[in-house]
């Protein structure tokens, strides 16, 4: 029962930004590290997936999927939480595909897992996306005198 | 743990007092030594005290006293990684 309601909860946390929301300003965000974080793993050649990280000012995560699928197949997006519950799921079939997912609550983002499945010769893409948390405490002693 | 280095010059080997006490007041810690070259490492718990004060005395000179003011900042930091598999 708990983990049914965690699952909806973190559905629901998930919301898809289409490119047209994203809009530019987001684009800026990714071609931009001095506004925020970011990371990528995979490639951006022909056939091949890819995905990167960004941080917006707010501190909100957004995850860019980009997919080349230059043989206009439909393909699945899949993306599953640590405990491998599914979080979101959708077919496509755009021959450039770019889409940005935002966490809205990233205080419980663990790990999570993006997979693209392309449904016609059924080759998947998988990423992992960890983050690690830590407390800093930065303690500054001075004498009164 | 916040430490504190306190060193106190006792030649004549006299007994002396040791106190450290928190902001208002309250005695943390007290001891009586006897040491000519005192030494000593004070490892504190850091709470939410904000100042701290450390009292030598030897009941003839007037007493050392030394005050510190503790300021904790706390943040989360977040490391994320992408790896592709």
């Amino acid at each position: 029962m708990k983990s049914t309601i965690t699952n909806i909860r973190k559905a629901l946390v998930f919301s898809l930004f289409t490119l047209t929301l994203a809009g530019t300003s987001l684009v800026s965000l990714a071609n931009n590290g001095n506004e925020g974080k970011k990371g990528s793993a995979g490639s951006t050649s022909a056939n091949t997936a890819d995905l990167k990280y960004l941080v917006d000012k707010d501190g909100a995560y957004l995850f860019n999927v980009v997919y080349n699928n230059i043989s206009n197949s439909r393909f699945s997006v899949v993306i599953l939480d640590a405990e491998g519950n599914q979080l979101f799921q959708s077919q496509y079939s755009d021959k450039k595909f770019d889409r940005k997912f935002k966490l809205a609550q990233p205080e419980e983002f663990g790990r999570l897992t993006f997979i693209i499945r392309n449904l016609a010769d059924n080759t998947v893409q998988s990423f992992e996306v960890d983050a690690n948390s830590r407390l800093v405490e930065d303690v500054e002693v001075k004498e009164i005198k | 743990m916040i430490v504190f280095n306190v060193a106190y010059a006792n030649p004549d080997g006299n007994k002396f007092q040791v106190l450290v006490k928190d902001q208002d007041g309250t005695q943390l810690y007290q001891n009586i030594f006897s040491d000519r070259a005192f030494y000593r490492q004070f490892r504190l718990p850091r709470a939410d005290r904000d100042r701290l004060v450390f009292i030598i005395r030897n009941g003839k000179d007037a007493d050392v006293v030394k005050t510190f003011e503790v300021n904790v900042n706390s943040r989360v930091t977040q490391e994320v990684s992408v790896r592709k598999f």
